[in-house]
């Protein structure tokens, strides 16, 4: 049976994707999580049943100490799977999460900026996410919650070695922040793998966002620290916003030059792509990915004054399968999805 | 398969580079991943982080061997290894990558050091503290030492070796203190 909070929480907007932010056209949001994990208590790797429900208990007890009352609690073994592909789509909890059946949990407050999972790899993962670029914003935000939750929590932290992880790889300050910028103008302008093999080799993660390495659907891509140790919080995070910098300037003037130098092409490419969603019957997930990244790059030219840059970025996460099957009603196959997923966009595309 | 850069081990490590928007997957094995760090830039959780740390522990093992400490155990000294605290084996550690405890970090911090070394840009905490949880004198030295061995490696990159000998200077002096530091607070 659905956790009818699920409902509620499917009422809201995303705040990270629907609300306004610094350098909106190309970053879409920036993300910071941090691995916390309690002293005395083994990682969830190495837990029994009662160990994890100790561990949730006591993290429980903790946010229930010092929360806003409206805060939202999900237990993963009262989800069924279409309420654990929400958060799956809403980008609140992973795969790993719901790999546990039992003593795993995520708090979340209703606008999603500020999240915790419990009992993931780490005891708590706890997530800060924006909209734009704004990645000291985040480290605020999240550093805050951070400090109210260790006054009632006992951390496992050395003086050496920082905070102690389940994976070596998030030892020390156990922090990934992260970017996501959507590149079209690199991608149409054939720039995106020299800049991106470019990142890599200054240490940085990329990923695509939808699908896996080269099959890059959207245009999106997501740029994150790797170490986590030897450097402080906020001398990561100025690492890593200064290749996003540069990063959003490349991609400003590909922009630029295509404009210049194609706009015959990119207005085509553009307006094929807003006359799919438009008129489609029957839409796939790859092609409204990518035609939806084309048609946020219109928006960001000014060629549909009437449409919201918002829309789109939610439009990203609705047309997933979980969104769809919620708003609509259950499907039997994928082509059955793809007509409900044409529907949706045509209806939102009428405004 | 084999691995493309020594040609002689099983290729454990597949990393994806993406070139003009083609994809080409190298295949390695965890020892030439473990001894290029500029093969970096990748992500360390797309391989298996088990192996790098477990082939890093190899070497270590095989150095003390060759000086003759502790021959009759050093070559399955890795798989004895065991945190008393959670019972997690170097093996789990091996096939996993992760560790079973908080505590973990003292049983398997031999195997583990020369990794995290590959894996990060520094091998001391310098962020921040949990609140409430003010900053011992000792820290505070472990702090000031690595920002100057970070300086250091900086001037010895611009072949500034005059600026680095001074750094080194004061590294030292530092790690005087630090050793008085600790011998003081065993005496209390
Ligand atoms: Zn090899
Ligand atoms: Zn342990």
């Amino acid at each position: 049976m659905s956790d009818p909070l699920i409902d509620k929480l499917l009422e809201n907007s995303i705040g990270w994707l629907a609300d306004s932010g610094p350098d909106e056209d190309i970053a879409i949001s920036s993300r910071i999580r941090l691995a916390r994990n309690l002293n005395g208590c083994n990682f969830p790797i190495n837990c029994d049943d009662e160990q994890l429900e100790t561990v949730e208990t006591i993290v429980d007890s903790a946010m229930r100490g010092g929360l806003e009352p409206d805060w939202m609690n999900f237990k993963v073994d009262r989800l069924d799977d279409s309420d654990k592909m929400i958060l799956f789509e809403r980008r609140l909890a992973s795969k790993e999460l719901f790999s546990r059946k039992r003593g795993a949990g995520l708090w979340t407050s209703p606008d999603e900026r500020l999240s915790l999972m419990v009992n993931e790899e780490d005891h708590l993962r706890i997530q800060s996410v924006l909209p734009g670029f704004q990645l000291e914003k985040v480290y605020e935000t999240i550093d805050r919650f951070d400090d109210e939750l260790s006054a009632g929590l006992d951390y496992a932290f050395d003086s050496t070695l920082g905070y102690l992880t389940c994976c070596p790889s998030n030892l020390g300050t156990g922090m990934r922040a992260s970017v996501m910028l959507h590149l079209p103008g690199l991608v149409l302008s054939n720039q995106i793998g020299g800049v991106l093999q470019g990142v890599r080799k200054l240490n940085f993660a990329v990923r695509g966002i939808f699908g896996e390495g080269s099959d890059n659907r959207g245009n999106l891509f997501q740029v994150s620290n790797q170490s986590t140790l030897g450097e402080s919080e906020p001398e990561i995070i100025e690492r890593l916003s200064n290749i996003i910098g540069k990063l959003i300037d490349y991609e400003k003037r590909a922009r630029q030059r295509l404009l210049a130098k194609q706009s015959q092409m990119v207005f085509d490419r553009v307006g094929r792509a807003y006359g799919t969603l438009r008129y489609c019957y029957m839409l796939s997930s790859e092609e409204a990915l990518n035609s939806l990244s084309l048609i946020r790059f219109g928006v960001d030219m000014g060629m549909f004054s009437s449409m919201d840059i918002h829309m789109v970025n939610e439009l990203f996460v609705r047309i997933n399968p979980a969104h769809l099957q919620r708003a609509y009603g259950a499907v039997e196959d994928a082509q059955a999805r793809d007509v409900l997923r044409a529907r949706m966009m045509r209806e939102r595309l009428r405004g | 398969m084999l691995c493309e850069i020594c040609g002689k081990n099983e290729a454990t490590i597949h990393i994806e580079e993406i070139t003009d928007g083609k994809s080409k997957t190298l295949h390695l094995c965890g020892e030439c991943m473990a001894k290029n760090p500029s093969l970096g830039g990748v992500d360390i959780n797309a391989f298996n982080l088990g192996d790098i740390i477990c082939n890093w522990a190899g070497g270590v093992n095989k150095k003390h061997s060759d000086n003759g400490d502790n021959n009759s155990e050093s070559s399955d000294n890795k798989k004895t290894v065991i945190c008393d605290v959670c019972g997690w084996t170097a093996e789990k550690l091996h096939k996993t990558g992760r560790m079973g405890c908080p505590e973990c970090y003292r049983y398997f911090h031999d195997m583990l050091a020369p990794a995290l070394n590959t894996m990060h840009r520094g091998i001391t905490h310098t962020g921040k503290n949990p609140a409430g949880n003010a900053l011992s004198p000792e820290r505070e030295i472990l702090i000031q030492i690595s920002a100057l061995k970070n300086e250091q490696k900086k001037c010895i990159a611009a072949e500034d070796y005059e600026q680095a000998a001074v750094l080194r200077d004061k590294i030292s002096s530092l790690e005087e203190d630090l050793k008085r530091q600790n011998t003081g607070a065993e005496n209390e």
